[in-house]
């Protein structure tokens, strides 16, 4: 079975709001799906749902073909890894430790630690407390830590927002890979230049469901765009690579 | 480093036990007390019923209560995901109290010898649930929060010790002043087969959850996500910590701060990983309390001061040191 994660008419109610209506999703091996949306659309809580930390109040969630509920929590967590928006950690352990915890649900490997410190550029900083770095290197650290876990589904939750230019391209470039290597990335982004340049599907959510799904140069659209985001925006063509470019519009000075 | 940081634990504790051994009323030298260990009685029979019927039960109940104290703090800390949890801070080691008042003015008996564990055990627990559904939210534990928690279980639990102590008559009210005030004075062998047991258990049961206690500290969702059954974790420890907080108070009273000063010296010695930070609490606790009631014997001549008072007298300021520390790290009282 191929790593894919997928959600059915999925509804949830936090706090007497309606934050999920009738929300359908599907992850699939080999892509990177984009989601993306204005703020308070749902996304975080739609990866949520995925991730299994909210009840769905209605509706269904699929891992590779088996409902969630159907897994143990140890199987879950060889399938799938998260990589939560806050990153926190309640005790001083090092950059090392922190991401062999991702080794858990398997037996140690000094190897895939090694190697995903690399991918991360994080090698340098493996014997640092991982309360002393900086937003960015912990951004790092704990995408390092989901990379460890060597899950089909990768579920990460803005992991650019810390971010300078080159550590976003390189997460990116790394959901990318890891696509290749025919897992189901789902990236929760705000930046939709990031989200055109590199998925392969992008999901633009309004109001708790999904308005568009599709290419990126299908979905992003100056229309569309400007009526989600309640924000005039315009989309032209890289001159280059022919990837969509979106820009809020901004008037003559 | 680790097993440097154990040998050196394991070497401390053994010269400690060999001291208070032969410190006393009626001294005894070093080298007897360890011949005496090791298979060669002493020649005066005197000096060997000290050791067997008197000195070796104290030291060991403070080695065994030492070590759980040592634990619990670790593991609730863990937990709580806050390095200021500790049983005494909390409210747990008062609840525990009242139960254990409880079996004093009544005199219960109904399970034995393990009477007073398991009623101190009963409240313990309440004591823990409490103070774990009052101070979280959203998965996280506020410091200010906790402590406030802490003070209003510790007043009620004040109030019920203070309305049994009422209710008792002359010696049970003599009983329940020395015994709050924590002591060891008083071990016995049969005493300490009845927590050996208990602590034993709650050790090695704590040693079993650490890797998942590491993953804690990422958060409960996080744990989740690495497969960790967090629901199970957290009541599995909360109950750990209840029984072996009641195990502990219920024979030497209340001794406060073992745990909140023990884990946090070996953190910064070996590092926040439990599977270090548990087994080397228990020694830590171990070595913390025999040397303290070496003091509690020492420090005044022919008086043997109450245990509790010492620890507190240490853990107090070192508690107040500790939440300055942690918020300012935390940048206000988050």
């Amino acid at each position: 079975m191929k790593p894919e994660m997928c959600c059915e008419n999925v509804s949830v109610r936090l706090g007497g709001q309606q934050v999920l209506r009738d929300l359908n999703l599907t992850v699939a091996s080999g892509e990177v799906l984009a989601l993306v949306g204005p703020n308070g659309a749902g996304k975080s809580t739609a990866l949520a749902v995925l991730a299994g930390d909210v009840r769905a109040d209605a509706g269904s969630v699929w891992l590779d073909g088996r409902p969630l509920d159907e897994w143990s929590a140890r199987e879950t967590a060889r399938r799938r890894s998260v990589l939560p928006q806050r990153i926190t950690l309640s005790f001083p352990f090092t950059v090392a430790e922190v991401v062999r915890m991702g080794r858990a649900p398997w037996d140690d490997d000094e190897d895939v630690v090694a190697e995903v410190m690399e991918q991360t550029e994080m090698a340098a900083f493996a014997g640092r407390k991982f309360t002393t770095l900086s937003g960015g290197e912990q951004a790092r650290a704990a995408l390092a830590r989901v990379l460890a876990q060597r899950a089909g589904v990768l579920l990460l939750d803005e992991p650019t927002a810390a971010l300078d230019i080159r550590h976003s391209e390189l997460v990116l470039r790394t959901a990318t890979s890891q696509a290749a290597q025919g897992n189901a990335v789902l990236v929760v982004l705000h930046d939709l230049g990031m989200a055109a340049a590199h998925a392969d599907r992008v999901a633009v959510m309004s109001g708790g469901s999904i308005v568009a799904d599709g290419p990126p140069n299908e979905v992003l659209t100056g229309d569309l765009l400007s009526e989600v985001y309640r924000h005039r925006v315009e989309v032209f063509a890289h001159p280059r690579t022919g990837r969509p470019v979106v820009l809020p519009w901004r008037g003559e000075a | 480093m680790r097993s440097l940081l154990f040998l050196t634990l394991a070497v401390l504790l053994f010269g400690a036990v060999l001291l208070s051994a032969s410190v006393g009323q009626f001294p005894i030298p070093v080298g007897d007390v360890f011949a005496s260990l090791f298979g060669s009685p002493s020649s005066d029979p005197m000096a060997e019923a000290t050791l067997w019927n008197v000195r070796f039960p104290r030291v060991v109940m403070s080695i065994v209560v030492g070590a759980v104290l040592g634990v619990a703090g670790a593991l609730m800390q863990g937990v709580f995901g806050n390095p200021l949890a500790e049983p005494s801070v909390v409210g747990v080691s008062s609840g525990a109290a009242v139960g254990a008042c409880l079996t004093i003015v009544f005199q219960l008996t109904f399970f034995g010898q393990f009477t007073t564990p398991v009623i101190a055990f009963v409240f313990g627990l309440a004591a823990t649930l409490l103070v774990y559904s009052f101070a979280r939210s959203g998965g996280r534990t506020e410091v200010v929060t906790l402590i406030l928690t802490g003070v209003a279980i510790n007043a009620v639990a004040g109030a019920g010790i203070a309305f049994l102590t009422f209710l008792g008559d002359q010696q049970a009210r003599e009983q329940i002043v020395f015994w709050q005030l924590g002591s060891i004075a008083g071990a016995r062998w049969s005493y300490v087969w009845t927590v050996l047991p208990l602590a034993v258990a709650g050790i090695a049961l704590a040693a079993v959850l650490a890797r998942r206690l590491d993953l804690l500290s990422l958060g409960e969702r996080p744990a989740r996500h690495l497969g960790v059954n967090v629901e199970v974790l957290r009541l599995g420890s909360i109950v750990l910590v209840a029984l072996m907080v009641s195990a502990a108070v219920s024979f030497t009273g209340v001794i406060g701060f073992v745990g909140l000063v023990v884990p946090h010296l070996i953190r910064m010695i070996a590092g926040p990983g439990h599977r270090v930070l548990l087994p080397a609490s228990a020694l830590g606790g171990a070595l913390l309390l025999v040397a303290a009631d070496l003091g509690a014997r020492g420090v005044i001549t022919f008086v043997d001061l109450p245990i509790g008072m010492l620890t507190a007298l240490v853990g107090g300021p070192f508690f107040f040191w500790l939440l300055r520390r942690t918020r300012q790290q935390a940048g206000g009282w988050a």
